[in-house]
């Protein structure tokens, strides 16, 4: 299966660069200096032998071609830089305003621009909201 | 008889009117801390540590226990409803109680839930009355290698669950022990896979991958679809009352009573924890399942067995801290610290210089569970509607409920870029057939499972037959290879009969 | 009940107006004119989180400093990340820090880069103290049988406790240690348990257990546990623990304080700073303090700025030789 192979390529791939990583993770200065490193080097060389029998796995099973799954994946893709842009303002902007930005961006994203009305309330209500209760109900304070 | 007599007074005791009123108001707010996600019980009883100090004692205590409950039988709500697990013990509801909801049955998984918390709880607090000291002793005797052994029997027993994955089941298990080697090395002092980020030197919190690989994961996958056209239906818009069918409760009852045990004899080990219960006892119900392909698709047992297994764990846990003054996790540790800000000094004598309290909180621990049962029925009325929200409106929603639950846990930003990578890991692995379970309890016991791997090789000065120690090592790698090879076995059996 | 209820409503209006009169009385004056940014280094229900959050609630209640007071959690890194977020505050008067023995530890072990030479000083506000403790049926009756046997031996005793190696569980007992004369400090084995260390020693997994002293209360009052010695200079007033000997009294002479203080911005202003070392002396002379010490077992021990600077200063020199010695110092 195709999908099988491509799973087995990332295990490969990720567990060679973790290797790499681990190899030069700094020594332990007391006892074994090799102590900390074991475990982690271990886990990486594990991973691309496991990833190399599961592409094998995948070779071997041919899989009938599977009809292609509709759908884009252009939501994500923004969803994923709008959560991005709130990590970047957060700290900036404070809790309300960031999240009010951050909860408006995507719902006019998915649930689209002429709802706008329903968008800015739930956004506001819910910044505001979570704001109190965590600032006076659970004194936690957000920035 | 004097075992009656004591509960006696515990109850009357425990049965002031004021008393009832903080039980209900702990609740009440352990339900609410444990539904949201990155909040659970130990917030809850932080924040009611000043208050408490004006208390009476055994108030106070009551009021923790409530609040500790009920963060339990919270913590599942956002799971079969969202997907978003509320914290660890939450992420095996997950697997057969979101597709519940999905399907329309929202209202029987809510109940199971809290049907199966309330009985194993329930009789757990009967084991905690009857065994509470000979079972502290007994887990005293576990030290370094037990756990170890205790841990690789969670991993293995997880990862074999998909035997029709099991290779793709092992880079999930490897993944996650990889994310639990990030942060300090504790036997050394050695920073490892921190890349110079000070937040990641105590390692990645697990709640952070549990919301990104099941919550964000989920609402990754479901944009695919809104993008093209869908999401404005409500999954479900009529609700009925929160009750289950008797076919239900046939099918949950022998779960519930068998994995009680389980959860526990897991909890009273300091250091093991309710995800390792809940997960063991998912485990357990699908391989000991006549039809284990029902799992995961919205099986009724698969989400009784480890409701009820949690519960169970988090009374066991309240053992080793009520019986030996021990601590065995991080809300029984801060539950401790406000015992001894009261005045009392928990260990074997607290049922001598303080009966009278000590009784009490017995008492409340039924009155709890009954209390937490009687509170969560009417409010997952109330939670179930959430369903009828357009998912168009849902998920973002969840988004920013997901980053507000993961900043309460370490007040960084940082948190928010791992949310969002655990978010497509999550996405990738749903696409690409991965199991995620492994995944998850590997970040959960990665760290403490090399740890006590290295502890006890140090308490042995190297020896590797530490490992096999005694009994209860041999029977842990017993197990663990026969979790392994059981799904093949029983498949071999079923396919023998077959030809007979 | 009842009546414990209402008198607590009636003690919270009251404190609320006391706060209120200050709070205008204090505008008067140019400092402090707006809320404060109290900071935890660590997560909620912590010792850090616990120390600031107390601080806070008597200086309020008390009507000391009349402005708001609220605690942000900043944990991470042992503490580091709380103290990069000072520096974010340089010059600022309105950001306090709490801090203990880590502040200096995770510097010299290269955690980070920052020091407590990045903080400004207010005032030590309390101690807490170290305990040795063993299995009630180990073979050592006193703490210098534990290190008669290190000095044959320093394989012989495996010890444990809570925090990560070259922390302050297994710093204070190597303080110990090699002011009894052990050797090879470097190669007593310390084993880090992150959860259950005390569980560890009552089932006899380790040796000797270092930890504080509050933590051994209950399983030594149960005589589950033996407590060998307490590294406070002078024996702690207070139940089980009054029987237990000093290092000193033991023939070593070595002490080791957890001491708490709370530290204000870098470069924070002379007069402002000098405000909060006078707000704070004034609180720890409050019967309300005195009773939060009480009830957390706290030793009270306030030390104003310049003195708790030297001390830091001397603390640093220790810790400093000690970590070398075990090849952990990392010289930034």
């Amino acid at each position: 299966m195709r999908t099988d192979c491509l799973v087995g390529a990332f295990a490969v791939l990720f567990g060679t660069a973790y290797t790499f990583q681990a190899f030069h993770l700094p020594r332990a200065m007391i006892g074994n200096p090799w102590a900390p490193l074991y475990f982690p080097l271990a886990l990486g060389l594990l991973l691309v032998v496991i990833g190399v029998v599961v592409i094998l796995q995948g070779l071997r099973h041919v899989a009938p071609p599977k009809a292609r799954e509709k759908g884009s994946k252009r939501l994500i893709v923004f969803t994923v830089l709008i959560c991005l842009g709130y990590t970047a303002l957060f700290d900036h902007l404070g809790f309300i305003a960031s999240t009010i930005l951050f909860l408006g961006g995507l719902l006019f994203m998915i649930n689209g621009a002429r709802a706008w009305k329903i968008n800015s309330v739930i956004s506001v209500v819910f910044a505001l909201g979570v704001w109190y209760v965590f600032e006076k109900i659970f004194y936690m304070n957000l920035p | 008889m004097e075992l009656i007599q004591n509960l006696f007074l515990g109850f009357s005791i425990a049965l002031t009117p004021l008393n009832i009123l903080w039980m209900v108001g702990g609740a009440v707010l352990g339900t609410v801390l444990g539904m949201l996600p990155g909040l659970g019980p130990t917030t809850g009883i932080a924040l009611l540590l000043p208050l408490t100090f004006t208390m009476r004692p055994e108030t106070a205590l009551i009021t923790m226990c409530a609040v500790y409950y009920g963060a339990m039988f919270g913590g599942s709500r956002s799971s079969i409803l969202l997907n978003v697990p509320g914290d660890g013990a939450a992420v095996a509801s997950c697997f057969d109680g979101y597709p519940m909801a999905q399907q329309g049955r929202a209202e029987a998984a809510l109940a199971i839930s809290a049907i199966a918390s309330f009985i194993g709880g329930l009789i757990a607090t009967v084991a905690f009355v009857v065994v509470a000291i000979p079972v502290a002793r007994f887990a005293l005797r576990f030290g370094p290698p037990e756990y170890f052994m205790l841990m690789v029997f969670a991993l293995s027993a997880t990862a074999a669950i998909s035997k029709e994955a099991l290779f793709k089941g092992f880079i999930s298990l490897l993944l996650g022990l990889m994310i639990s080697t990030v942060g300090i090395d504790y036997q050394t002092g050695v920073l490892r896979f921190t890349f110079g980020m000070m937040e990641l030197q105590t390692g990645i919190d697990f709640v952070v991958v549990i919301i990104g690989i099941y919550g964000l994961g989920e609402v990754f996958k479901n944009l695919e679809n809104i993008a093209s056209g869908g999401g404005l239906q409500p999954i479900q818009k009529k609700f009925s009352r929160i009750w289950i069918s008797m076919d239900d409760w046939r099918r949950s009852i022998v779960p519930i009573l068998r994995q009680t045990p389980v959860g526990f004899l897991v909890g009273v080990l300091p250091g093991a924890g309710a995800t390792i219960a809940a997960l063991m006892a998912y485990n357990n119900e699908k391989q000991l399942s006549k039809e284990p392909e029902r799992f995961g698709k919205g099986a009724i047992e698969g989400l009784a067995a480890p409701e009820a297994a949690n519960n169970a764990c988090s009374v066991g846990a309240l053992i080793p801290m009520m019986t030996l003054g021990v601590p065995g996790s991080g809300t029984t540790a801060v539950m401790l610290g406000a015992l001894m800000i009261l005045g009392l000094q928990p260990g074997p004598l607290l049922f001598q210089q303080h009966a009278d309290v000590a009784w009490a909180v017995i008492a409340s621990m039924f009155l709890g569970n009954v209390v937490c049962a009687i509170v969560n029925i009417p409010l997952a009325g109330l939670l179930v509607r959430v369903l009828a929200v357009p998912p168009r409106v849902l998920y973002p929603l969840i988004v920013a409920l997901a980053f507000v639950g993961v900043y309460t846990i370490n007040f960084s930003v940082v948190e928010f870029v791992l949310l969002v990578i655990f978010g497509l890991v999550g996405y990738a692995m749903k696409k690409y057939k991965v199991p995620t379970a492994p995944l998850i309890l590997a970040v959960v016991v990665g760290s403490a499972m090399e740890q006590n791997f290295r502890m006890a090789l140090m308490l042995s000065d190297g020896r590797f037959s530490v490992f096999f120690r005694n009994g209860i090592c041999w029977v842990l790698f017993a197990l663990a290879i026969f979790s392994i090879a059981w799904p093949f076995l029983s498949s071999w059996l079923k396919a023998r009969k077959a030809a007979i | 009940m009842k009546r414990k209820s209402s008198s607590l409503l009636a003690f919270g209006l009251l404190a609320a107006l006391f706060a209120l009169v200050f709070a205008a009385s204090a505008l008067a004056a140019d400092f402090p004119s707006r809320p404060f940014e109290f900071i935890a280094p660590g997560g909620a229900g912590g010792g850090w989180d616990t120390t600031i959050r107390m601080t806070a609630k008597v200086l309020g209640e008390t009507g000391i400093i009349g402005q708001p007071m609220p605690v942000f959690n900043k944990p991470g890194g042992g503490g580091g990340v709380g103290l990069a977020y000072m520096q974010k505050k340089k010059g600022d008067p309105y950001s306090v820090i709490v801090y203990s023995p880590p502040l200096i530890l995770i510097n010299l072990t290269g955690q980070t880069n920052l020091s407590f030479k990045d903080v400004t000083p207010l005032a030590m506000l309390i101690n807490d103290f170290g305990a040795f403790a063993v299995p009630k049926d180990s073979p050592y009756r006193t703490i210098e049988d534990v290190m008669e046997a290190l000095k044959k031996d320093p394989k012989s005793v495996k010890t444990g406790g809570n925090s990560a190696f070259g922390s302050m569980d297994h710093i204070q007992f190597l303080v110990a240690a090699k002011a009894a004369g052990v050797k090879d400090i470097k190669n007593i084995p310390y084993i880090s348990f992150q959860e259950g260390p005390m569980a560890a020693l009552m089932g006899g997994h380790i040796d000797l257990l270092s930890t504080g002293m509050a933590e051994t209360v209950g399983p030594l009052e149960a005589g589950e546990i033996r407590v060998l010695a307490l590294t406070s200079s002078t024996r702690v007033d207070a139940d089980v623990l009054r029987e237990v000997p000093t290092l000193k009294e033991s023939g070593i002479d070595a002490t080791f304080i957890n001491w708490r203080g709370l530290f204000g911005a870098p470069g924070m202003p002379e007069q402002e700073k000098a405000y909060m070392v006078e707000a704070l002396k004034k609180m720890t002379e409050t019967p309300e303090w005195n009773d939060v010490c009480a009830k957390n077992g706290w030793v009270k021990a306030f030390m104003p700025a310049d003195e708790f600077a030297a001390f830091l200063e001397e603390t640093n020199g220790t810790y400093k030789e000690l970590l070398t010695e075990i090849g952990l110092f990392k010289a930034q």
